[in-house]
């Protein structure tokens, strides 16, 4: 095999330097797509009229169709729309691409976030927001202070997979001109025809990112098990379960 | 003295609470028995809005507050001036035990920081549970989770504490003590409304024990006279149930 070690050296420099713009991309999508997740799971648990299916509409939109699918729509479609909006006056062009990429990834996190916290906040129950009430704790509060660090401690494991599964995805930007981690080291590949070398590049690269990513997750999910750790070591389950089943035998 | 006045819940058709009243003096600890469905538990969450009456009225002091529809603002200083001890504990779970006590008064009623903390430790000792202080509340026995879910209502030093079946979810040989910590609290002054089906704790530490069945007070008094001689055939077959003795007496 003739693999140029020189040039999958060289090249990988390039795939690093698209570190920041798919950090970026993962970044705003998690900056939006977790607190707007956060309300949209809260409409749909509370079943809220007319705005609940609405919303389990889009979602299902943004579940049931292909990333690279929404992303040609997004980049050819949306010029459409704002010069429809803005008037001929406005040059569509001048729109960064990678704006458009921020909105389907926004878009996404909110769909696969917004079950992580579906799942969540209904594993904490209702219960806990009662006793917050009664110690004079406003609806806010109770939340902020003992709903969702709860929920996000049991979802915080399929948070972190959704977070690596978008963060892949982000590979799909470069069909958008968005010279991501993938994109850079494609194309200075195709310059000397290397692709191969390109490729192992941007695997690396890859695995290297997505590995400190995981890592992150791990090191929250330890500091915020630790009321957790407790029950491990004697065995039961969780304080509020424990309740609810004994007081159901 | 606090008076409930006409409280009234349903859920759908079922009509759980059929106009409750109620007259409750300071200090006054009250035991509310009852067979279950009998609407006591949900007496009580009416009481505090968890949830909301159809009708009645809080009257205190010369003032009405209406439980069906009280302002977000009426419901804050409610709560303000009561306590709450639930049948599961319901600790929060994400909460060390000093926390839990904490939190109602740091958040909840904007006490300071250092002044939260001591009475939160005083709270635990009077409970005896200041050792587990650091404690998540997932290694403690149900008993001791009782204790500490009692500090969390005496902490916030409110009128008048509500009780939902607080020995009910505990094992057996851990009821005594969550009692004792209830008996030394009726002895403070404080003023408990209590549902419950423990006797022995109705007759030794209740001011007053009301009878519950099918939504309305069947029949109310001082404990020795309902619990011995109860007027209503209703309240008799109850406690005949869960008196032996009662049970002999009456079935020879």
């Amino acid at each position: 095999m003739d693999l140029d070690l020189e040039f999958l050296w060289t090249n990988l420099g390039e795939a690093v330097r698209g570190i920041p713009t798919t950090l970026a991309i993962i970044g705003v999508a998690m900056a939006i797509g977790i607190p707007l997740a956060f309300f949209i799971a809260l409409a749909r648990l509370n079943h809220i009229k007319v705005l609940s299916p609405i919303l389990t509409l889009i979602i299902s939109f943004l579940r049931g169709t292909p990333m690279m699918v929404q992303i040609f729509l997004v980049y050819n479609g949306m010029p459409l729309l704002l010069k429809a909006v803005t008037g001929p006056d406005f040059d569509v062009y001048s729109v960064p691409p990678i704006l458009y990429a921020f909105l389907v990834f926004a878009l996404n996190a909110s769909a696969a976030y917004s079950e992580m916290w579906k799942a969540g906040l209904s594993s904490v129950g209702p219960r806990q927001l009662e006793a917050a009430q009664t110690v004079g704790l406003s609806g806010p509060q109770a939340y902020w202070h003992i709903i969702i660090p709860q929920a996000v401690n049991v979802s915080l494991p399929s948070f972190c997979s959704s977070t690596l599964t978008m963060l892949k995805n982000t590979s799909l930007v470069f069909v958008m001109t968005v010279m991501d981690i993938t994109a850079r080291a494609k194309v200075a590949a195709g310059l000397e025809y290397k692709y191969v070398e390109g490729y192992l590049d941007m695997f690396l690269v890859y695995l290297v990112v997505c590995s400190l990513i995981e890592l992150a997750f791990k090191l929250i999910e330890k500091k915020m098990r630790r009321y957790q750790t407790d029950s491990a070591k004697n065995g039961k389950a969780g304080s509020g379960q424990a309740g609810k089943v004994k007081a159901a035998v | 003295m606090i008076q409930f006045r006409n409280v009234k819940k349903a859920f759908g058709d079922n009509e759980v609470l059929k106009g409750i009243n109620m007259d409750v003096n300071k200090g006054d600890v009250i035991v509310i028995l009852g067979p279950s469905g009998s609407g006591k538990t949900t007496f009580l969450r009416c009481l505090c809005m968890l949830d909301k009456a159809d009708d009645g009225q809080w009257i205190e002091n010369g003032k009405t507050l209406h439980l069906h529809n009280a302002s977000r603002q009426e419901v804050r200083e409610l709560r303000q001036k009561t306590g709450f001890v639930f049948q599961n504990y319901n600790l929060f779970a994400n909460k060390t035990v000093l926390e839990n006590l904490m939190i109602g008064l740091t958040i909840g009623h904007k006490v300071p920081q250092d002044e939260a903390r001591s009475r939160a430790i005083k709270a635990l000792a009077q409970v005896g549970m200041l050792e587990k202080a650091g404690a998540y509340p997932n290694s403690l026995s149900g008993g001791q989770q009782q204790r500490v879910g009692i500090a969390r209502a005496v902490v916030l030093n409110p009128e008048v504490i509500f009780f939902d079946e607080p020995t009910s979810a505990l094992d057996p040989e851990l009821v005594g003590g969550v009692l004792d910590v209830m008996k030394d609290l009726a002895r403070t002054g404080i003023t408990m409304i209590v549902v419950t089906h423990e006797i022995a704790f109705a007759k030794e530490a209740a001011s007053r024990v009301v009878f519950m069945d099918g939504g309305v007070v069947v029949e109310e008094g001082l404990p020795k006279d309902i619990l011995a001689a109860p007027k209503e055939e209703r309240t008799r077959k109850f406690l005949a149930r869960i008196i032996p003795e009662m049970a002999t007496e009456y079935y020879i």
